[in-house]
């Protein structure tokens, strides 16, 4: 089964709401350093993705990516 | 003797209701907030409270003791700013079990695992939000945790080493697995009910909660005109290094407790009203304590003395224990009114005499003296921690 770019996008959203994040600020064109999340929630929002879609990424490539860039990268991973 | 510190704020999340003020009112009208078999904090609503991070953030216990601290905090006047120097304010919350796995995150392998359980997160989540920046730490002597912060906060201001302090306990592990172990070590009650000191009493019953005070030097408190609802005039510790759960029967150590909060607070059994007693309701602690008290209050003095345990209507708070009753203490010395233990009917006659409060009760006029209260906390693994607490 494919994993789609809603699919992903649902779950960071879900995951970041959860995190206390306002859900307006999450667009896609969003860069994750400017979301009001810390550390601590961006280890999070990893852990959830590593149990949904087997994919890793470290933590230092997630400068400078927008939203929209993250969840493009997790569908190519997990369909690699 | 050295010199008392004021408790100008206090604020309690407990089976009784949100607040400290709840708490005391509701104890001396006789109710109690125990459900079937365990005192859980059914009026706490986290949502009313606590934003979604702060939620997600803090496990259960850390969750009261933030609430805990906000009513502290406003009743110390502190909201609108701090009013000493925040790196010159520090913050002890004491805790017997920490942040117990319950589910979700803590219990699942997230990052947010460890940071839930480690005991030391209601004092970094308190520090955290109202930017207290002095030293901040969890003490965990069981069921002695919430008096040894106290303890910890007043050597603190005495000494210099903080110019205010925030300290309380919070306790939050009504889980199956805790109350599997408590039951097999044969503490809890298995008929479910508390009943300190009285011929049927078979255990306790678990409770859940925090409570916290703001504590500062007395002179600090008049030149900001700060309402003071009472000292800590002294803290007394030892311990039996006797048992893993079970208190020395022979109650030395734990009177020795006493003798020493007494002498810390300059004064003697004479000088004291009331007595809020540990009184778990287990056959081991009543029998023990009472012990001690006469050991250190003389048989006279302890016989004649008004005693309650309020675990009877809030349950067993462990590492908030000492912390609520301190609360409760404080109320009854300034009040002049004290509460009973609830459901007493038949002291165990096994026991040492002690003046039993059954309904809440007047205290003695202290004839010019500041009325005085004990408040005993004995935790398991024979933690001995007492504070002798004032009238304003």
């Amino acid at each position: 089964m494919s994993v789609t770019a809603e699919a992903v996008l649902d779950l960071i959203r879900v995951e970041l709401v959860e995190s206390g994040v306002e859900e307006e600020t999450i667009s896609p064109d969003a860069k994750f350093d400017d979301l009001d999340i810390d550390s601590l929630d961006a280890a999070e929002l990893m852990a959830t993705i590593k149990r949904e879609y087997g994919v890793t990424i470290p933590r230092p490539e997630l400068a400078g990516v927008t939203v929209d860039q993250l969840v493009a990268r997790i569908v190519e991973q997990a369909a690699s | 003797m050295t010199s008392a510190v004021a408790v100008t704020g206090v604020g309690a999340v407990t089976p009784l209701g949100v607040g400290a003020a709840v708490l005391t009112a509701r104890l001396k009208a006789g109710e109690s907030g125990l459900g079937p078999g365990e005192g859980r904090c059914t009026e706490f609503d986290e949502g009313e409270h606590l934003g979604r991070r702060e939620r997600r953030r803090n496990a259960r216990f850390a969750q009261f003791a933030l609430v805990a601290a906000e009513e502290a905090l406003r009743q110390a006047g502190w909201s609108a700013g701090l009013p000493y120097p925040a790196e010159e304010i520090g913050c002890v919350i004491g805790t017997g079990l920490g942040g117990v796995p319950e589910a979700g995150a803590a219990a699942s392998g997230s990052p947010l695992t460890v940071p839930l359980m480690m005991p030391n997160s209601a004092a970094v989540a308190v520090s955290t939000r109202h930017g207290l920046r002095g030293e901040s730490f969890a003490v965990s002597g069981a069921c002695a945790a919430g008096a040894q912060a106290i303890g910890h906060g007043l050597r603190a201001v005495r000494s210099g080493a903080a110019r205010a302090m925030v300290v309380g306990g919070a306790e939050a592990a009504l889980l199956p697995l805790v109350r599997d172990s408590f039951a097999a070590a044969g503490a809890l009650s298995p008929t479910g009910r508390c009943l300190p000191f009285d011929e049927e009493r078979d255990g306790f019953v678990m409770g859940e909660g925090a409570g916290v005070l703001v504590l500062e030097r007395v002179e600090d408190a008049l030149a900001r005109g700060a309402g003071i609802l009472g000292l800590v005039l002294g803290y007394g510790a030892s311990s039996d290094a006797h048992h893993l759960t079970a208190p020395a029967p022979d109650g030395a150590m734990a009177a020795l407790a006493v003798r020493r909060a007494l002498a810390d607070a300059g004064t003697d059994p004479a000088g004291l009203h009331y007595v809020n007693a540990h009184g778990t309701g287990t056959r081991l602690n009543d029998e023990a304590e009472l012990r001690s008290l006469r050991l250190a209050l003389g048989a006279e003095r302890a016989a004649a003395l008004p005693l309650s345990s309020t675990k009877a209507a809030t349950g067993h708070l462990f590492g908030a224990g000492g912390a609520v009753e301190a609360i409760v203490t404080l109320d009854a010395v300034r009040t002049g009114w004290a509460p009973p233990t609830l459901g007493l009917s038949r002291p165990d006659p096994a026991l040492e005499p002690a003046d039993h409060l059954r309904t809440a009760r007047e205290l003695a006029p202290p004839g010019g003296a500041r009325t005085t209260g004990l408040s005993n906390s004995l935790g398991f693994g024979g933690h001995n921690a007492v504070l002798v607490l004032g009238a304003p």
